[in-house]
């Protein structure tokens, strides 16, 4: 076995679980609890580092990628600086649109980028074993995953495991059913802000990592017109 | 047409670990897909920062559809989003990819000498458990049997777990394989 040295940190994940505690959740941008300076500093030059990547992508002049070369480093180990929870949908390829390497970016994908468990703890193991600094739920205009949420909120029904999807996101068509606007539009961004805030309510790992200023956690929604990603206050 | 779809893939994977990929590089510029979507493959993969799927495939937005947890195993909202892609968008191809070095493979062999790992973690070594526990007894490696095992078990999980995706398979609508990237080389094998 020769890929050890990226191997989980036994070390790591006992210092992520060692005094978990309970963290009240205080109103603040999207509703999470303000960060520490470190936080905010840390946090501000990594989602500078992604949104100017966007920019190059929306700009047509994306970074050539080194492929060969980055990968011979990578196998030896892996520090994505960036975590994303995003939609399955072939169309918001995080790397991409972010225009950044491979060994960058963490990525969780389902379609209607929620917090799942399992997803959860792909994204605390980022946290707390990789070291990811910078969390970021990721919606994205025109989601087929919302759409079918609000079709579900109007009592449609749909086959297989797809109704869990449509279920999984129903609040977030709910709490904007009626609202001025467009409501997939306005379900995508209120979807996108309640997984920013359950990834605090459900997970000890980032609550406490985020308390200490180790992490910052934002939400942005991606649109695929103008192929821009713009964060959620 | 599903196997033709392989090929493609496989083609970009030969190009992206020779170094010379061909995929145009993508700009925003993308009136056609910002309409709909009409992915021919969908990939069960690893969300380890070293496999982005579309780069290691050389191919660009709108032609994959992409779910990843780490350790690229089944649960109920990835299935979802596969029988999605399958039932709404017609996707014909359907791979579950491993990959050499996963940690989570690493988490569910430890698991097994009783390691226990803290909050939501401790979900992805159970999940991938099963696979340790069948690849102990195999020849070789411990660690790159399970990842080749797991890939499998989750391959056979698609088809015993959804109905939609078990009849497109049997109706020949939709091709299922199981794949492991290598971390160093940069290639996929496909498994048999």
């Amino acid at each position: 076995m020769s890929d050890t040295s990226n191997l989980i940190s036994r070390k790591a994940l006992l210092a992520a679980g060692a005094g978990l505690a309970a963290i009240a959740l205080d109103a603040g941008p999207l509703g999470l609890r303000a960060a520490a300076a470190t936080n905010a500093t840390v946090g501000n030059a990594h989602l500078s580092a992604l949104m100017s990547g966007n920019a190059r992508f929306v700009a047509g002049t994306p970074r050539c990628i080194p492929a060969t070369a980055r990968r011979t480093e990578l196998a030896n180990g892996q520090a994505p600086f960036a975590a994303i929870l995003g939609c399955s949908d072939s169309r918001v390829p995080a790397e991409t649109i972010f225009d950044h390497d491979p060994g960058d970016i963490f990525v969780v994908r389902v379609a209607g980028n929620f917090v799942t468990d399992t997803g959860l703890g792909s994204l605390e193991y980022s946290v707390a074993v990789l070291k990811s600094e910078l969390i970021m739920v990721l919606g994205h205009s025109s989601c087929g995953a919302v759409k079918a949420a609000t079709q579900a909120a109007q009592g449609e029904t749909f086959p297989g495991h797809i109704q869990g999807l449509a279920t999984a996101i129903e609040p977030a068509a709910k709490a904007t059913k009626g609202k001025a606007g467009d409501w997939v539009a306005n379900a995508t961004a209120e979807n996108v802000r309640m997984n920013a805030k359950a990834l605090l309510a459900q997970s000890t790992i980032l609550s406490e990592a985020h308390a200490a200023g180790k992490i910052t956690i934002v939400g942005a929604v991606y649109d695929l017109h103008t192929g821009k990603v713009t964060i959620l206050s | 047409m599903p196997k033709l779809h392989l090929a493609d893939l496989m083609a970009g994977n030969a190009r992206f670990a020779a170094g010379t990929p061909t995929a145009q590089q993508a700009t925003a510029a993308g009136a056609e897909l910002a309409i709909g979507q009409a992915p021919y493959a969908t990939i069960l993969s690893c969300s380890d920062s070293r496999v982005p799927v579309e780069t290691i495939f050389d191919h660009g937005p709108g032609d994959i559809f992409v779910v990843r947890v780490a350790g690229n195993f089944v649960n109920d909202d990835g299935l979802a989003s596969i029988e999605f892609a399958v039932r709404k968008l017609e996707s014909t191809l359907v791979m579950v990819l491993g990959h050499s070095g996963c940690g989570a493979v690493d988490a569910a062999i430890a698991s097994l000498s009783g390691e226990s790992f803290p909050g939501h973690i401790g979900r992805l070594a159970e999940a991938v458990a099963p696979a340790a526990v069948s690849a102990k007894s195999q020849a070789g490696d411990w660690f790159t049997n399970t990842i080749a095992e797991n890939v499998r078990a989750n391959v056979a999980a698609l088809t015993a777990r959804s109905a939609i995706l078990a009849e497109a398979a049997a109706a020949g609508t939709i091709l299922i394989c199981g794949a492991v990237y290598d971390i160093h080389s940069g290639t996929v094998d496909l498994l048999t």
